[in-house]
């Protein structure tokens, strides 16, 4: 995602493969919510316990919302069996839905590259089909393209069987393997590490301003954090030049910022939010969202400084 | 080459991550406590040293915070609330510093024992005489459990253990102390008091010398101990199975659950894939003191010496990941089919990509 961002690959006829992306990311999160909650262990329980609780901050409807989720009035066998089912079923069915309009909607604009140089494409496969292949900056998808995927999933695949065979527990949490229990809340409760950064988002706001509560202002700061990433392309304001990060100055060092700030957040995601974390973790969630409110105006800026130049 | 430079900047933040969520994150969660020792006199010094020290700190923390607000001309309810913790915390580093002293005096008069010769023949007089066996039984030189299991739980809220290989698994300095005083060497004194005394009676000695009685029935216990080694589980069932389940063994508690957990305040938790649960470091600073990792916890001190515990471990390990040899032996192969794999996809691709170039 960082590599699209870096590259600009969000934008000008490439706004339908961004947004389908997105909504990937969306659907596997759940995915992923969802298949963790299946060991139902003590960190899986409270997890579901905690995310599902979120539903209630919706205003009028959240607190039903929140029992036709569950189930039940709390995470129980119901909420399990529900689960199962979304984790097996229904969602694979529409990541693999998603995946073909999104890679049906890259055969339009094509890919980026690293220089963000427009081609013709047209143009291009013809001088590959007529055998000019080393001329042409094109290659087909196969077997020239997957050809070098085949060798990256080797390398992948070799370092997981060896994580999975000798270091299971390479980042697993061991108090999962404690039996659910809800009478018995674990010291610290925190998400799987991508999901970190958006936790910390949610927490980051501990204190309650002019009135409004501490928990409301997270939950809206979590679901600001949770589509804006989806907005990107509208976000940058100049829509028309499609360049990587190191030739736009102010947006490179909004991409390196970003980038800092979410390794920030996810790690102080986990540590306990307590004195000085608690700070930190408002910081970062503040700069967060104000880096996102400054996107526009930075490209846009970049956008007239072009404009005068040209 | 830019793809491995971008490689290498993703390589990068991904390391800095994990490091940031594993061992930072966990090393901050999870405070560092001083390794398990096995002389228990020392360790348990030791500990109770440390845990006064930490109340005197916060007594200390709380009383500047208390200054801070003074000089500040905070409001009264901040100011009084800071009172009361500072009242709180001090009862607290009170109580601490007085149980120091008590743990202090109960260490060094027992300090002679450890030195001192037991006499086994006469251990055996004074082993009946105190009336042990009116709860114990030593199966092994044919004294069997007075009671069945559930009068037993009923009456004690556990199955007390059978003494035949107490002499082999405890630390002898650690019989000495619980023969003496069963809460302290147990440090379950937070539960049992006067009005709530602890099942096992004290004892207060049959005539002689306190201290050279004492050693007399720790010799006879480890006279009677079997030579030939026990096998791990053996251990675990002398030292953990009368509270805890191992469900995936297929051994379970002999203490009827009910009494258990009235005498325990909750059901112990079935140990079956507890090494996964817990490290294995947690377990050895667990098992030597359990209130080192867990304050407040009522699972008493066991006292096994050092080799009965990693006997214990070594057990909960091989039930708890009975499949590790299987699953190393896959790796192998697992590993060496991919390595096969990733060189001819190599090989292909560099053939492939020649013609594009």
């Amino acid at each position: 995602m960082f590599t699209g961002i870096y590259y600009g690959s969000y934008k000008k006829g490439r706004e339908i493969i961004w947004l389908t992306g997105m909504a990937l990311f969306g659907i596997f999160s759940a995915e992923a919510f969802s298949g963790y909650m299946l060991p139902w262990g003590q960190m899986s329980y409270w997890a579901a316990q905690v995310i599902t609780n979120l539903f209630g901050g919706i205003p009028v409807i959240g607190d039903a919302l929140v029992i036709w989720i569950r189930g039940d009035y709390l995470v129980a066998d119901a909420t399990l069996t529900r689960f199962f089912m979304l984790h097996v079923l229904l969602l694979p069915l529409a990541i693999i839905m998603l995946i073909a309009i999104h890679f049906y909607s890259l055969r339009f604009p094509h890919v980026n590259n690293q220089d963000s140089e427009e081609l013709d494409f047209d143009v291009e496969a013809k001088k590959y089909l007529e055998g000019n292949k080393v001329e042409s900056k094109v290659v087909p998808f196969w077997p020239v393209f997957l050809s070098k995927d085949f060798f990256v999933v080797g390398v992948a695949l070799t370092v997981v069987f060896y994580l999975v065979c000798f270091h299971f527990d390479f980042a697993m949490d061991p108090i999962n393997f404690d039996p659910a229990n809800n009478m018995k809340t674990p010291a610290h409760i925190y998400p799987e590490w991508y999901f970190l950064w958006s936790y910390e988002v949610l927490r980051g706001f501990f204190f309650d301003v002019a009135g409004i509560a501490a928990m409301d202002i997270g939950l809206a700061a979590f679901g600001f954090a949770n589509v804006i990433f989806m907005l990107l392309p509208f976000l940058d304001r100049n829509t028309m030049h499609v360049a990587p990060a190191h030739k736009r100055p102010a947006f490179f060092i909004w991409f390196w910022l970003l980038l800092i700030d979410m390794i920030v957040l996810t790690v102080y995601g986990k540590l306990p939010p307590t004195g000085a974390n608690a700070w930190v973790g408002f910081g970062a969630a503040l700069t967060f969202i104000v880096l996102f409110i400054a996107l526009p105006i930075i490209t846009k800026m970049e956008a007239k400084c072009l404009g005068g130049e040209k | 080459m830019r793809e491995l430079k971008i490689l290498a900047v993703v390589a990068f933040f991904t390391a800095l991550v994990y490091w940031g969520v594993e061992p930072f994150a966990h090393s901050q969660m999870h405070p560092h406590v001083a390794p398990a020792d096995f002389d228990f006199a020392r360790g348990d010094l030791a500990y109770t040293k440390e845990v006064s020290q930490k109340a005197e700190e916060l007594h200390t923390k709380a009383k500047d915070e208390l200054k801070k607000l003074e000089q500040a001309n905070a409001e009264k309810s901040k100011i009084a609330d800071a009172q009361k913790q500072v009242a709180s915390a001090q009862k607290e580093a009170v109580a601490a510093q007085e149980n120091l002293v008590k743990i202090t005096k109960f260490w060094k008069e027992l300090e002679p024992i450890r030195t001192m010769k037991g006499d086994a023949t006469k251990g055996a007089e004074t082993f009946m005489a105190a009336g042990c066996i009116g709860c114990h039984g030593v199966a092994s030189q044919s004294m069997p459990a007075p009671m069945d299991d559930a009068t037993a739980s009923a009456s004690f809220g556990v199955v007390p253990p059978d003494l035949s290989n107490a002499g082999a698994i405890y630390d002898k300095t650690y019989l000495a102390a619980l023969i003496k005083e069963p809460t302290k060497a147990l440090r379950v004194e937070h539960k049992y008091n006067e009005t709530k005394p602890h099942p096992m009676i004290q004892f207060f000695g049959t005539g002689g010398d306190l201290n050279q009685e004492i050693a007399d029935i720790v010799a006879y216990l480890q006279s009677i101990a079997p030579i030939k080694q026990l096998d791990d589980k053996q251990v675990y069932a002398d030292a953990c199975q009368r509270c805890h389940d191992m469900k995936y063994d297929k051994v379970f508690s002999n203490t009827d659950k009910k009494a258990l957990e009235a005498y325990m305040g909750t059901i112990p938790p079935d140990l079956s894939i507890i090494v996964r649960a817990r490290s294995n470091e947690y377990l050895s600073t667990f098992i030597n003191n359990p209130q080192k990792q867990l304050a407040g916890t009522s699972m008493p001190r066991v006292g096994l010496n050092e080799k009965a515990q990693n006997q214990v471990i070594n057990y909960m390990e091989k039930v708890g990941d009975r499949k590790k040899a299987e699953r190393e032996d896959l790796g192998y192969k697992l590993i060496g089919y991919m390595v096969l794999f990733t060189l001819l996809a190599y090989a292909w691709k560099v053939k492939i990509w020649k013609e594009v170039h």
